[in-house]
């Protein structure tokens, strides 16, 4: 008993001097489940509170910008009434004239930020494509994106020296639209994979694709696909279901040379092809293509 | 030094709890008497033995004497038997004591501590002429309440009998249960003022010799006026006072009282009590319902994984709430947070401040309704619970996520099978919140760390406490098949082991 009381009295010593972090009621947070970061030299960071869907809750957005991104975030709180809580942030999305290192570094420092953070490299201005996009990435609360990679993975990889294709968006009409994938270097953002690349690292990245893809005698719907190397060549093994007409086998096996052909194409291992990493340009493809039973 | 200024001076040596003898003297009519002085239930009557001149003298307490066995197979033959008649003093002793009177049990005193503790054992007193001696014949009362159910450990497919306040019925239903000529029922006295009869029971050759002598250590050590509640005994074991927890497992439910002894451990029966008491004793066997053995084994075995979750649940899910709201909202979904904040807006109270009052609120009502009689109880609970809970949530000031948390960890404690043990959490899931609302996931942490470190440090007379997470009897989380629960525990240390082919 005597034990109880003295952890009790050292915990409540280490309280009132502000040895451990203060506690704060919840409802005096502002919860936020999207963060856009853009520009290099002056940062600006704006973040999307999180609404309960089918309430008629209307997300708010705040803005900061700074210096760096930690006076940005500074000051985005201070635009908010309640304490804006970046601990909810759900997306990260980045903006194309960001320095993604620096952004993924303040991500790994700050107390509240966390690394399963999804990341997202957005084509243009971060900022402009959440505005537009508000509405949609404030009802995501806890769902779940195939394409998803997040701030720990990307981190991982990056600091191995490895390459590692981020998801990437464009502004569309209503807003932020997946738009293939960015390829992150050690240096930063090295290229985008577009149209047949992209549905070649969508491939390699493993993603649950269930994508329809229009094939000579018809169309197929690609469910799985796996890989492996082996002496310099990229075997490949899709799983499809017809989706229209009699497509053949054969036909679902150049497809997948096609786009694998794509994504190889640049030269950037970044699913982890050959075990010194290096160019990949130069794997020979061979694809088995099966129907689902 | 104590944590708290110098640590206490060790007790003097006191003088042995019940000196003997406590009425030193010669046995005499006038002793006797003056023991009994300003009595009213105290009775002495001369007699004439066989209507001749040989006078003796009987005594005996009233209430505490059937006075009809008194008058047939005592005062009857002395009045009437013609063979008593003109018999010397010696000779008149020997006919009384050898079968003239017809008692079962009589013995003969020759002092007059002996014979007070006889008169107030329910016995009556025929005194030698002269004085010096006196025989004593069993004619007490039998005012008991019968065998009635269990009310605390219901039974649903296990025998429905009860231990009752009288002693020798409670050794009765053990005898009945476990035939054993090895049963072994060792018997003390404690109490100054009360006197209790309090038995050690146990089956030699089964439980380890040592266990037994240290219970009959641990009661001869027990040095209080009166023995009238199962504190008296529990309290004064060793260790006990340093821990809310239990080291002795009380058993309403001779079956398990029976169980127990056959597993090698010691029982303690007291004169009063309508309960037995089980040393050692650890956390599994406070997690078990007698129950357990009459189920399926592999329901038992789940209800007892869901016994030890509940456990869990009850003693961290208020602290847990109030850490992750105060100090790791990133650690709620956010769906549930939001509702958690939207719950919450409105409420003029801290979120740990209101965790506290409502568990402080819980225990009222449940005091509440353990106090009064069992259908007020039922409503106070009912109003309590419902309306005022209701009320509460509707007026803003609780929120209906802290209610349904204390609700689930305090519905959780209910699933213990002992109410020791339940009290034992309740007390540290309190300190628990606390910890958890001052620093958050690091203070639940520091608590429970403190919490195992002190379960670790607990022994009931020489098992570890926290067995079945200690010495290798991790099986015993789960009821074994019965079949194959071939052996023993080990913390018992039984000299016999195997306890089935």
């Amino acid at each position: 008993m005597k034990k109880t009381v003295a952890v009790l009295l050292v915990l409540a010593l280490l309280q009132v001097t502000g040895r451990l972090p203060p506690g704060r009621e919840i409802e005096g947070l502002q919860l936020i489940t999207a963060l856009a970061v853009d520009g290099d030299r002056e940062v600006a960071a704006t973040a999307l509170t999180a609404v309960r869907v089918g309430e008629g809750e209307q997300p708010q957005l705040f803005t900061g910008a700074g210096e760096d991104l930690a006076v940005a975030c500074r000051a985005l709180r201070e635009s908010s009434s309640r304490r804006a809580y970046l601990g909810q942030t759900a997306q990260l999305l980045v903006g194309a004239d960001c320095d993604l290192w620096e952004t993924l570094a303040f991500v790994l420092d700050h107390r509240e930020l966390r690394l399963d953070t999804l990341l997202y490299m957005v084509d243009g201005q971060a900022g402009a494509g959440l505005m537009a996009s508000a509405g949609k990435v404030s009802a995501e609360n806890g769902g779940t994106d195939p394409r998803a990679v997040t701030v720990g993975q990307a981190l991982a990889r990056l600091s191995a020296g490895d390459c590692q294709a981020l998801p990437a968006l464009a502004p569309g009409r209503e807003g932020l639209i997946p738009d293939g994938w960015a390829v992150a270097g050690p240096q930063g953002v090295v290229g985008r994979l577009r149209g047949q690349a992209a549905l070649g690292c969508e491939l390699l990245s493993g993603v649950e694709m269930e994508r329809v893809i229009p094939l000579p005698g018809g169309a197929a719907e690609v469910l799985r696909a796996h890989w492996k190397v082996r002496g310099g060549t990229l075997y490949c093994a899709l799983t499809a279901r017809p989706a229209q007409g009699d497509p053949r086998a054969g036909q679902l096996e150049e497809w997948g040379e096609a786009v694998l052909s794509a994504a190889l194409a640049p030269g950037w291992d970044c699913w982890g092809l050959l075990p010194s990493g290096g160019d990949v340009s130069g794997l020979a493809i061979a694809v088995k293509g099966r129907w689902a039973e | 030094m104590a944590l708290f200024g110098p640590a206490p001076a060790p007790d003097p040596p006191h003088p042995h709890p019940r000196p003997q003898p406590r009425l030193p003297g010669p046995l005499t009519p006038e002793a006797l008497a003056g023991v009994f002085a300003r009595c009213v239930d105290f009775g002495r009557r001369e007699l004439a033995v066989a209507g001749g001149e040989t006078r003796l003298e009987l005594f005996y307490l009233a209430g505490m004497v059937r006075m009809e066995r008194v008058s047939d197979y005592v005062l009857r033959p002395l009045a009437q038997d013609g063979a008593l008649a003109g018999l010397g003093p010696e000779a008149l002793w020997e006919k009384m004591a050898s079968g003239a009177l017809y008692s079962l049990g009589v013995e003969e005193v020759a002092d007059l501590d002996a014979a007070v503790a006889a008169l107030i054992g329910g016995d009556c007193l025929l005194l030698y002429p002269g004085g010096g001696k006196a025989l004593a014949f069993n004619v007490g009362t039998e005012e008991k309440r019968g065998i009635s159910q269990p009310e605390e450990e219901v039974s649903l497919k296990g025998p429905k009998d009860a231990f009752v306040e009288n002693l020798r019925t409670n050794t009765s239903l053990v005898r009945r249960h476990l035939k054993a000529p090895e049963l072994r029922i060792a018997e003390q006295t404690v109490g100054r003022q009360s006197l209790t009869p309090v038995d050690v029971v146990w089956l030699e050759g089964i439980a380890r010799a040592d266990t037994v002598d240290r219970v009959a250590e641990a009661l001869e050590d027990i040095d209080i006026d009166a023995l009238l509640s199962t504190g008296n005994l529990t309290e004064y074991l060793p260790g006990a006072l340093d821990t809310p927890f239990p080291l002795v497992q009380a058993t309403q439910r001779p079956d398990r009282f029976c169980y127990g002894l056959s597993q090698g451990r010691v029982g303690i029966l007291a004169e009063g009590l309508p309960l037995g008491l089980l040393a050692p004793a650890v956390l599994g066997d406070f997690l078990r319902s007698p129950e357990d053995r009459s189920e399926n084994w592999m329901v038992a075995s789940a209800l007892s994984l869901l016994r030890w979750l509940c456990l869990l649940g009850t003693l961290l899910l208020p602290g847990l709430y109030v850490a992750l709201v105060r100090f790791h909202p990133e650690l709620i979904p956010t769906r549930l947070a939001l509702s958690i904040m939207a719950a919450r807006l409105s409420v003029p109270l801290s979120a740990l401040f209101e965790t506290l009052l409502l568990l402080v609120a819980f225990e009222v009502l449940q005091e509440a309704g353990l106090r009064l009689p069992a259908p007020i109880g039922q409503t106070v609970s009912i109003l309590g619970g419902l309306v005022v809970g209701s009320a509460a949530v509707e007026a803003r000031l609780i929120s209906p996520a802290v209610l349904v948390v204390v609700a689930v960890a305090g519905v959780a404690g209910y699933t213990m099978p002992d109410q020791d043990l339940s009290g034992a959490l309740r007390l540290w899931r309190l300190a628990l919140a606390v910890l958890g609302g001052v620093a958050g996931l690091f203070g639940l942490a520091a608590g429970a760390v403190l919490l195992i470190g002190h379960l670790a440090g607990l022994d009931s007379f020489g098992s570890p406490y926290l067995i079945p997470f200690a010495a290798g009897e991790a099986e015993e989380l789960l009821r074994q098949p019965l079949p194959r629960d071939k052996f023993r525990p080990t913390h018992l240390k039984s000299a016999n082991r195997r306890k089935q082919r």
